[in-house]
C-alpha cells in the first residue's frame, strides 16, 4: 500500500452483514485494515490502465488475466455522501498468484482520489470526464 | 537539498543503478528520463502524496465490521452493470 511500504501482506475479509464493503488487513502486529470495495457497480466507466512496470510485477499480461480490482474505500463521516474511493490508487490483485499491489493508474488524470460513491440525490455519479 | 546543473542530454546517476536523463526542456516542462531498477517504484510527487493522505484517512476512519453498510445505509446500485472494470495495459 502506497505510503506504508512495511506491511506486505495482506487478507481480504468479508462480513456478510456489510454489503459489498470488504477489509484488506494487515498481517503484523499494527492491525490495519482498509476499507475496500469492488469499483465496477460504483462507477460506470472505470478504465484503469497499468503501467508496464506493475502489469509485470502483478504477472498480468492483458486484461483476460482477469484481476481482482479493489478500490480504498474514505469515510469521512457517517452522512453517505461523504463516502469516497479512491480510483487513482486501485489495489489490483493477481487472483491465481496472489500477488497484489496499490498502483498509480497510468491514466491517473482522468479520476479523482474522491470519488463518491453517492452524490446528493442518493444515485451513484457519473464519472467525472 | 543538493541542486545540480545540468543540460538537455546530460545525466545524473544516483548510486549505481538509477540513472535520470534529462530529455527535452521546453518553456516551464522538463522531459526527464529515469532508468531504474523494476523493485524501485517510481511516482509523481503530488499524485502518490494524494494517494497516502487517502490511505490514512481510510484507516483513521475506517467503518468497524458491525456499522458498515447497515449504518452507513449505503445504498448501492444494484445489481453490478459490470463485473470488472476495463483494464488496458499500454
Amino acid at each position: 500500500m502506497i505510503g506504508l511500504p512495511d506491511v506486505t501482506e495482506f487478507q481480504l475479509w468479508r462480513n456478510e452483514a456489510s454489503g459489498p464493503i470488504m477489509w484488506l488487513r494487515g498481517v503484523g502486529p499494527q492491525r490495519l485494515s482498509f476499507p475496500v470495495v469492488e469499483p465496477g457497480p460504483l462507477v460506470s466507466d472505470y478504465t484503469l490502465e497499468l503501467s508496464d512496470s506493475d502489469a509485470e510485477f502483478l504477472g498480468i499480461k492483458s486484461a483476460a488475466d482477469n484481476p481482482l480490482v479493489l478500490t480504498v474505500l474514505t469515510v469521512k463521516s457517517l452522512n453517505p455522501q461523504k463516502v469516497t474511493v479512491n480510483l487513482v490508487g486501485p489495489v489490483v490483485v493477481n487472483r491465481q498468484t496472489l500477488i497484489g499491489k496499490q498502483v498509480v493508474i497510468a491514466n491517473y488524470e482522468r479520476y479523482s482520489v474522491e470519488h463518491p460513491v453517492i452524490d446528493e440525490t442518493g444515485k451513484s455519479p457519473p464519472p467525472p470526464c | 537539498m543538493l541542486t545540480l546543473s545540468r543540460k538537455t542530454d546530460e545525466a545524473i546517476l544516483i548510486g549505481t543503478d538509477i540513472r535520470i536523463v534529462i530529455k527535452r526542456i521546453d518553456g516551464e516542462i522538463v522531459k526527464i528520463g529515469i532508468e531504474a531498477p523494476k523493485h524501485v517504484p517510481i511516482y509523481r510527487e503530488e499524485v502518490f502524496s494524494k494517494i497516502s493522505e487517502q490511505n490514512r484517512e481510510a484507516l483513521k476512519r475506517a467503518p468497524s465490521a458491525s456499522m458498515a453498510g447497515r449504518e452507513l445505509e449505503l445504498k448501492w446500485p444494484e445489481p453490478p452493470p459490470r463485473p470488472q472494470p476495463k483494464i488496458e495495459i499500454p
